[in-house]
């Protein structure tokens, strides 16, 4: 037999039951509603990843051909290495590259010595795939950097 | 509709294995991803740091004739790639059982390289290395690392071969090869009389280079318009006109030209005079032209920067200082082709050379 607290609590537990019955109708919803920002940012995330991948690609590319060029060319410039190294076709915003060369142009350089072209790249993500995580406060914005170094195969300076 | 309750309820709980095995699949398939997509793109990274490293091997072995400076200042281009490409990546030594740096003889005809570090035949360097990658998430796989191999071949050869629009039009004698090695590699020619070596005039072509087709030919390097000229090989013939030109020292512009390196034609003469004004054979024993109109053969080719022109009142030369070994990654347009032609043992040293990775 059951004392009235125990009744009570049997029909306040069947009327929940009731009640959140007819609520589980809009859980799908309101489940989609809490993944759906999260599976956005791995989705951002992939795309983002995969455009710094190939930023790390074409720096690599852009710093060898550079270096190559500057090895082999008398009194290099820094545009025409620049220019050399194809970069306005492969980076997409051009003055966010930086080519750092060693020696600096005009300086001397002897037959043998290495010429060193490090090309980085100030990426800004399209849209920062952390922001949409709740109460993250990641700020992603990645350099993008890599070294090539040849051997001087003419005299400048 | 008790049928229907029963299977209602064995549903419950399906979702929890099926997430657990779409995770499993899901986390595997971006394991693949991010450490297959990471073994190529260092894969790229080695090869380029290896193609830096032959080319610097093959550099040196252009101007140096010891086969362990050739072979450490390989290694010395490939650590330093390597070390601003990898993280923590410890240097190679020579023995490494990983790496293998080889001097050889590269054929042309053949493609194939064969390792012979005897330095009077020796004309390439190749590289091999093997790295082994941590992988990333692949450990889940039991995949702990990817290994890989990488390799390249550089070789040198005489080139033999200079493309359109590449080749000064003013031919250099045989002979001004041997003069040019006791003359600090200077060579100085002249229009018109003088105790110099004559100059000639060419545009590659069969027909009498006349002063304005000469004219049209110095215009495309003095100025980017004119006539560009054809390619050339070892081998080919063309007209030449001597130093009765004169006129085409009045056309060339010394602010421009002074300081340039170009590709000279190394020719001998192979007679046949228009004019018939010597008649028969106007080949000299050293191999000069005597006649003002003459056919000739290329031999091979010479990069040299122009030091002077000088045009007044009948003085008229132009001094050129050759630039030994001059490859072609530097001018362009040298290539391998035939192979030289009839010049000599020393002065083969001076030829321009075709230097580049082959494979």
């Amino acid at each position: 037999m059951y004392n009235l607290d125990e009744l009570n609590i049997l029909v306040m537990g069947f009327m929940l039951k009731k009640r959140y019955s007819r609520i589980d109708k809009g859980s799908v919803t309101a489940e989609a509603a809490l993944v759906f920002p999260l599976l956005l940012a791995v989705l951002l995330f992939i795309i983002e990843f995969g455009l710094v991948l190939y930023l790390s690609n074409s720096m690599n590319q852009i710093a060898r051909t550079a270096a190559r060029y500057a090895s082999v060319t008398a009194n290099y410039t820094q545009s025409g290495t620049l220019t050399a190294s194809g970069a306005s076709s492969i980076v997409p915003d051009i003055s966010k590259l930086t080519l750092t060369i060693s020696p600096t142009p005009g300086s001397m350089v002897s037959v043998g010595a290495s010429v060193t072209v490090t090309a980085q790249y100030n990426y800004t993500p399209i849209v920062n795939p952390f922001a949409l995580i709740p109460q993250s406060m990641v700020s992603w914005a990645p350099v993008v950097r890599s070294t090539s170094v040849a051997r001087a195969e003419v005299a400048s300076g | 509709m008790k049928k229907q309750n029963k299977n209602l309820r064995n549903n419950k709980g399906i979702a929890l294995p099926l997430f657990a095995l779409m995770l499993t699949a899901s986390l595997g398939l971006g394991a693949m991803v991010i450490d297959v997509s990471q073994g190529y793109a260092l894969k790229t990274r080695i090869q380029n740091a290896i193609d830096s490293s032959v080319l610097a091997g093959i550099s040196q072995l252009n101007t140096n004739s010891n086969v362990s400076t050739v072979k450490n200042t390989a290694l010395t281009y490939l650590n330093n790639n390597l070390t601003s490409t990898i993280p923590s990546f410890q240097s190679l030594a020579l023995d490494n059982s990983n790496l293998a740096i080889q001097v050889g003889v590269y054929s042309s005809t053949t493609m194939t390289f064969t390792q012979n570090e005897q330095v009077s035949v020796a004309n390439a360097i190749r590289v091999s290395y093997t790295y082994n990658a941590n992988t990333f998430l692949a450990p889940i796989f039991m995949i702990n690392n990817i290994q890989i191999t990488n390799h390249s071949i550089a070789a040198k050869q005489i080139a033999g071969y200079i493309g359109p629009g590449t080749g000064f039009p003013l031919a250099l004698y045989r002979s001004a090869l041997t003069s040019a090695l006791s003359n600090s590699n200077r060579v100085n020619l002249y229009s018109g009389g003088g105790s110099m070596d004559n100059s000639f005039w060419t545009n590659f072509t069969s027909s009498n280079p006349s002063t304005t087709d000469i004219k049209n030919v110095t215009d495309y390097f003095q100025y980017g318009t004119g006539t560009k000229p054809p390619a050339v090989t070892v081998n080919d013939s063309f007209r030449i006109n001597d130093g009765g030109m004169g006129g085409v020292f009045m056309n060339l512009e010394p602010s421009i030209l002074d300081g340039m390196t170009y590709l000279f034609p190394v020719i001998t003469c192979t007679g046949g005079d228009e004019e018939g004004q010597h008649g028969g054979d106007h080949e000299h024993e050293d191999g000069e032209c005597t006649s003002s109109s003459s056919s000739a053969m290329a031999e091979g080719f010479v990069a040299g920067t122009i030091d002077d022109i000088v045009d007044s009142m009948g003085d008229k030369h132009i001094s050129i200082t050759i630039v030994p070994k001059q490859i072609d990654n530097t001018y362009g347009g040298v290539g391998v082709g035939p192979g030289v032609g009839n010049i000599g043992t020393n002065e083969k040293a001076l030829l321009a050379n075709s230097c580049s990775p082959v494979e």
